[in-house]
């Protein structure tokens, strides 16, 4: 490294760590705050020696707090990365799995075996199962979306593109809802709206297991995603298979967006806003550095956006999106208003 | 030596064919211009040689070996490219990009060595840029841009560099740094340069060999000097003959028909004069010029009527009556300051037929423009 990129890299240890100890603290306090307050105290006390604390307690922390926070995390995280991923494939600044309607593809698949019975034979509750078919559909809309993109070649047509892809989904969905039975409609609604609310330990389970590979196959790719980054010609021309990456990053992404759509339903703008975050607090464009940053400030959005969600109006629950939405639509119009060329090319 | 050879290539996209049948080589360690009209097929050639686009048919060699036979990584160790294309970076600096190519050459997560970090200081040194290593990449100029582009080129340590239209959108001076440059690169580093270029004037100065490609084939290609002499040029833009003068590299406006001002010889001011009438469409024609005169080269190439003597040899009788008939029919006659001598003594027989008829002598600077 030259004495800048060493410097850098020496600055982006200290805020991980500081970020990390960020995440834990904010953990903390979410599994704390809540219709009922357990004292940090008594939570740490959980953790430590369950036995000497109220079977009551251990049981809203162990099944109800700490499944939530953990989702919240990973989710936030998973967001986070597949905007950043996907931001790289469209080179395009705005580029974010909701945004762009891959969020609601899963959905629509999610709710088509939920609601539609179309399991074949599996249970429609089955974690994997649900996983699998908000991967069906992410990618359904991905492939969708890069079929039009060889034909447009145009990245403001595409993301348009994206936006109506997402309505159609939601559209399609509407219909579906309207023909199902209220009993099964309730929990549903809540869902599709997005909640860290729902969340179960085999749901978590897969949430880590799918995340936490991602993440490292992610990092693993930093380098070519650097290369990337000047467009697909010039990565070629490094020696990059660039056909191989633009299949990973869909992948990766559609895998990542899948994971947390299928347990906690559409989230707005984590994906947007996180990278930019990172982007801006280390004013470099490096893959090394921006994915674990991602991941990192991701996890502590999802758990301070959930925090607030469930609080701030309590005993009623805000979406999830409506606290995101706060924190990427400021982000979004800043960078819409610094940019000198448009964002919309 | 050859470096690169293609053998009946037929490039293009989606089977669509842009240039047909291409033979050529290219030297080791020469620079070469692929030049061309608009959308004549150049980008495409240069892409088909770095195996970007794939060819529709023939074969493309790098050092006796098909392109499409090498591994991809290792290609990029034996060819670097820079494009046209602009990247919207907004956390790189001038450093972090040139440092890109050193990819074929760092291990898995792109770590830079010591070594790498010298080769990519090295390179941004000799495209004169060291200043701007520390600058935010999208904060710099077109043409510190361009600059740090093929410092990224060249840090890839190929043997062979492809440059797509190098030039454009910079200003004269940039547009010279950037081919000085490559000059120096072709010539002290010994690398096989390719470059397309826009401005045939400056192709002719700078490059070793020229490849012209026009209606989908190659029109001519061979050592600069060869092709020059071969005349296809001007059939390259379809200049027949006025405007650009590829000897000299001379381009100039089309002067105007109308018959206003006759120029008899030459001064230090008969440049200036020349671009000056031009300027504001006044029509002239020149004589008796001399054709070893600056002078006379232009307003040849801007395609006014001119007589000329042979290159210092006296002014013939024939001449001198030529330009009398020429220059009666002129609004206006200017003779130069010039001292005369044997050479063009004809000039002064000239100036006293004319005055025989009536028409009144000025210099240049007592015409009221």
């Amino acid at each position: 490294m030259n004495t800048h990129g060493r410097s850098l890299f020496k600055r982006a240890c200290i805020v991980f760590a500081a970020s990390l100890i960020l995440l834990g603290l904010s953990s903390l306090l979410a599994i704390a705050i809540g219709s009922v307050y357990l004292s940090p105290a008594k939570v740490v006390q959980v953790f430590i020696s369950p036995g000497q604390v109220d079977p009551k307690d251990v049981m809203i922390i162990q099944n109800m707090r700490l499944t939530r926070v953990i989702a919240s995390a990973f989710g936030g995280s998973a967001l986070a990365l597949a905007g950043l991923l996907l931001q790289i494939l469209f080179n395009n600044p705005i580029a974010d799995p909701y945004v762009l309607g891959i969020s609601s593809g899963g959905r629509l698949f999610v709710g088509l075996s939920l609601l539609g019975g179309f399991t074949f034979g599996l249970s429609a509750t089955n974690p994997w199962f649900m996983f699998f078919n908000a991967f069906l559909g992410s990618t359904l809309v991905m492939i969708a979306m890069l079929l039009f993109s060889a034909r447009l070649g145009h990245a403001g047509t595409l993301l348009i593109v994206g936006i109506m892809l997402g309505y159609l989904c939601s559209a399609l969905l509407g219909v579906l809802m309207a023909f199902s039975d209220e009993h099964s409609l309730s929990d549903f609604t809540k869902w599709s709206m997005g909640t860290f609310g729902l969340m179960t330990w085999p749901k978590i389970k897969v949430l880590i297991l799918v995340c936490s590979s991602l993440f490292v196959l992610s990092f693993l790719q930093s380098k070519n995603l650097n290369a990337l980054l000047l467009g697909e010609a010039y990565a070629k021309s490094m020696g990059v298979h660039t056909r191989c990456m633009r299949i990973y990053i869909i992948l990766f992404s559609g895998i990542l967006t899948a994971v947390v759509t299928a347990f906690a339903g559409l989230i707005a703008f984590v994906g947007m806003s996180v990278p930019h975050i990172a982007r801006l607090s280390f004013k470099t464009d490096d893959a090394r550095i921006l994915i674990p940053a991602s991941i990192l400030f991701g996890g502590i959005l999802g758990v301070v956006c959930d925090l607030v969600a469930r609080t701030i109006a309590a005993p009623n629950e805000l979406m999830i999106s409506t606290v995101t939405s706060f924190v990427g639509v400021p982000i979004v119009i800043f960078l819409l208003m610094r940019k000198r060329r448009p964002v919309l090319r | 030596m050859k470096h690169v050879r293609l053998k009946d290539v037929s490039v293009g996209y989606d089977s669509q064919i842009v240039v047909d049948k291409i033979n050529i080589s290219f030297m080791q360690g020469k620079m070469t211009c692929i030049l061309g009209p608009n959308g004549s097929g150049k980008t495409t050639v240069l892409k088909t040689i770095a195996n970007i686009i794939s060819r529709i048919g023939g074969v493309v060699e790098i050092t006796d070996m098909d392109v499409t036979d090498f591994k991809p990584s290792d290609l990029a160790r034996e060819l670097s490219v820079v494009l046209t294309h602009r990247m919207e970076l907004s956390g790189m600096t001038g450093f972090d990009v040139a440092a890109m190519g050193r990819y074929p050459h760092t291990g898995f997560l792109g770590m830079l060595s010591q070594q790498d970090i010298h080769y990519v200081d090295q390179s941004i040194e000799i495209c004169g840029a060291s200043n701007l290593k520390h600058h935010y990449f999208h904060q710099l100029s077109d043409g510190e841009k361009q600059k740090i582009l093929i410092a990224r080129g060249l840090a890839q340590a190929a043997n062979l560099i492809l440059l797509d239209e190098p030039t454009s959108h910079l200003d004269i001076k940039h547009k010279l740094d950037v081919l000085e440059t490559l000059k120096s690169i072709s010539v002290h580093e010994g690398k096989t340069v390719i470059c397309t270029l826009h401005e045939p004037e400056l192709a002719i100065k700078c490059c070793d060999y020229l490849v012209l490609v026009k209606d989908d084939r190659i029109l001519a290609c061979g050592q600069t000097d060869d092709v020059i002499a071969t005349g296809k040029l001007d059939e390259l833009y379809g200049f027949s003959g006025q405007l650009f003068d590829p000897r000299s590299g001379l381009v100039e406006f089309h002067s105007a028909a109308s018959k206003d001002v006759f120029i008899i010889g030459t001064d230090d001011g008969t440049t200036s004069l020349l671009r000056r009438l031009n300027r504001q469409k006044t029509g002239f024609a020149a004589g008796v010029l001399h054709k070893n005169d600056l002078n006379y080269h232009i307003a040849k190439t801007m395609n006014a009527p001119l007589v000329a003597a042979e290159a210092f040899s006296e002014i013939s009788a024939d001449q001198i009556d030529q330009a009398f008939q020429m220059a009666k029919a002129y609004k206006h006659i200017l003779v130069s300051r010039s001292p005369l001598c044997t050479i063009n003594s004809g000039n002064q027989v000239l100036v006293d037929r004319l005055i025989a008829t009536g028409k009144e002598m000025k210099f240049a600077e007592e015409m009221d423009w």
